[in-house]
């Protein structure tokens, strides 16, 4: 067993990639910042809206600034020692490749079924020997144990691979939350094992 | 033949299938999903090709939208 001081060493000199900067990766980043990772490399291109505020973990007073720069001030406050790349960038198949290819772990963190796909296939194509955290079926309230972390070599895929996010199933703080916080669990766990 | 689905082994009564009749079978035909057989990525336009054999192992993950 590592004492506290040597997961932290580790966790320090960590770099993690974060596409998306919405429900899922506002959580997974806050969360990661509060273990002492080292430094967060977060893509987003949106900007954060009213609408954004019952999962996502920005504030009233920051509507209509860019979700990225939000998201730096908000992991600012939590933990200074947390580096954070921040690009403000719609990703392509091409950007999420060069922007983390030096990443220990990627956090797929992305809403649009087609993009995430995309950027999923992108990576396992192109950096195969990377670990890869995705997120699928999240959507809607209750039912806690729908959720499950299935790993396919170092695809690790977090959620209830169900729920589509719809009128009547919309998505909601708490079950966003426990798939944003798998994702950054299951990063901690990789880390901690491997390095 | 068996396949390895998901690291489950499964049965069918088929000695040659492709990709595609596998998804009808498993009525998935009609969802969005991540497939890798063998490792390898297989994306949509490349299911109606691939042809499966005896002990392959596959990934499907269902892609929900939603982040």
């Amino acid at each position: 067993m590592r004492t506290y001081d040597q997961i932290h060493k580790i966790l320090e000199n960590s770099k993690i990639g974060i596409a998306g900067a919405g429900g899922l990766g506002s959580n997974v980043a806050t969360s990661l910042a509060r273990c002492g990772i080292g430094k967060l490399v977060i893509a987003d291109y949106d900007s954060v809206s009213e609408d954004c505020l019952n999962r996502q973990y920005f504030f009233y007073d920051q509507i209509g600034i860019k979700k990225v720069s939000a998201l730096e001030h908000v992991l600012e406050r939590i933990n200074p020692h947390t580096k954070v790349e921040a690009h403000d960038i719609k990703l392509t198949e091409e950007k999420v490749i060069e922007l983390f290819t030096d990443c220990d772990v990627i956090v797929e963190a992305i809403g649009d079924a087609r993009i995430k796909q995309q950027l999923i296939e992108s990576v396992l194509v192109k950096l195969p020997e990377k670990h890869l955290v995705i997120a699928s079926g999240l959507a809607g309230y209750g039912n806690n144990n729908r959720f499950t972390t299935e790993q396919y070599d170092k695809l690790w895929v977090c959620g209830d691979q169900e729920a589509e996010v719809n009128e009547l199933n919309p998505p909601m703080a708490p079950a966003v939350g426990i798939v944003a916080n798998m994702q950054a669990n299951v990063v901690i766990d990789i880390l901690l094992r491997e390095l | 033949m068996k396949l390895q689905i998901n690291h489950k082994e499964e049965q069918f009564e088929q000695n040659e299938l492709t990709l595609y009749k596998l998804l009808e079978i498993k009525d998935l035909k009609f969802k969005r999903l991540l497939i890798r057989v063998n490792g390898k990525v297989i994306n949509e336009n490349e299911i109606g090709d691939t042809k499966l054999k005896d002990g392959d192992q596959l990934d499907i993950v269902r892609i929900i939208s939603g982040g």
